[in-house]
């Protein structure tokens, strides 16, 4: 085995989880997002000579991120959902489906829970990688967490200024 | 409760639906080989389409670039020389001459030679260096002329070189102009040929 090739192993083991759990948050199924990551990693590991080893979590997180997101254009075309399918009170640990809190949010809501929330990406990044404005990703970070509390049963907290 | 607090609270409740993390990287080197290779191919390919395409667009280009309308060497823009320097100015057919350059430079393996003819420079060859590792590879060389089936490994070289090129042995005593034919920043540097 190589150098590239074990560092490359060692990032996987490290990333890769990560990096399908946003996967997972786009395409709300865990199947999906395991093949989907398993795909990005090829290519990341196709290219691994030519990035550099600070951009390689970058470079991964946008290839998972834009793999995920044209899996979902491709199969499941987006319908707006008019109410969220369940309202939290019969929502309890134990029942919690996060597929179906998913299935309430946009493809790019979902985008952008991953990258800020499970990635830590800031929101010029997150604008950067899905093409969007800052104000967009901040308005729709918005939106998004406004259906999770909901979801949740966590009520907001007022704003007593 | 923040924003950050809901999306923890429910990053939390994903992670207890996550399965077992069984990825194979293994898997992923296998494809990710086989994706280099595949894309050196079509790298190949279209580079050689590449080298059609800066042909026919060379033309106007040079009419641009330099001055006068004879078979003579002219003046070459500022900008295209200087970071590329060669072990002599002068060599004959068959000679391998070896090519510097600036430490932060990069480039591929592909080099273009060129004669005035109109008062154009027209690549008349094409050459492929040793990649800088003379004891692995050979520099080759071929003619501009039905190249279209041909094409160069798509190899990024970084640093002073020197990277070998071979004058063709069927070169003609003259004014050439040799050019990085496979690189973000073209440079280049005249060169010489003589009996």
């Amino acid at each position: 085995m190589n150098n590239d090739e074990s560092d490359f192993r060692d990032f996987f083991a490290a990333s890769g989880p990560a990096l399908r759990r946003s996967a997972y948050l786009i395409v709300h199924d865990w199947q999906v997002a395991e093949d989907l990551t398993q795909q990005a990693m090829a290519k990341v590991y196709a290219r691994w000579a030519r990035i550099a080893p600070g951009a390689r979590r970058a470079y991964a997180r946008r290839v998972v991120v834009n793999e995920s997101l044209s899996h979902q254009r491709r199969h499941r075309p987006e319908l707006p959902v008019a109410e969220i399918p369940e309202r939290a009170a019969e929502s309890s640990d134990s029942t919690f489906d996060p597929e179906a809190l998913l299935a309430v949010l946009p493809a790019q809501q979902r985008a952008i829970l991953a990258l800020r929330f499970f990635e830590d990406v800031s929101v010029k990044e997150t604008a950067r990688l899905l093409g969007v404005a800052e104000g967009t990703v901040k308005s729709q970070t918005a939106r998004a967490t406004t259906t999770l509390r909901a979801h949740l049963l966590v009520e907001p907290i007022e704003d007593i200024t | 409760m923040n924003d950050q607090d809901v999306a923890s609270l429910f990053a939390e409740r994903v992670r207890a639906t996550e399965p077992p993390w069984a990825l194979d990287p293994g898997e992923a080197v296998r494809v990710g080989s086989r994706m280099r290779v595949t894309r050196r191919r079509y790298v190949a390919l279209a580079s050689a389409a590449a080298v059609v395409a800066a042909v026919v667009t060379i033309t106007p280009m040079a009419r641009w670039l330099f001055d006068g309308d004879s078979n003579t060497s002219a003046p070459v823009a500022s900008s295209l020389l200087g970071a590329m320097t060669l072990s002599s100015e002068t060599a004959h057919a068959g000679d391998v001459i070896e090519l510097r350059f600036p430490s932060d430079n990069e480039r591929g393996v592909a080099f273009s030679l060129s004669q005035p003819r109109g008062g154009d420079w027209t690549p008349v060859y094409f050459l492929v260096s040793d990649w800088g590792v003379p004891d692995k590879y050979a520099p080759t060389w071929w003619s501009a002329e039905g190249s279209e089936d041909r094409g160069w490994p798509q190899v990024l070289i970084t640093g002073t070189g020197p990277d070998r090129v071979i004058v063709p042995d069927s070169a003609v005593p003259g004014d050439y102009l040799l050019c990085t034919a496979n690189a973000a920043d073209k440079e280049c540097a005249q060169l010489i040929v003589t009996r």
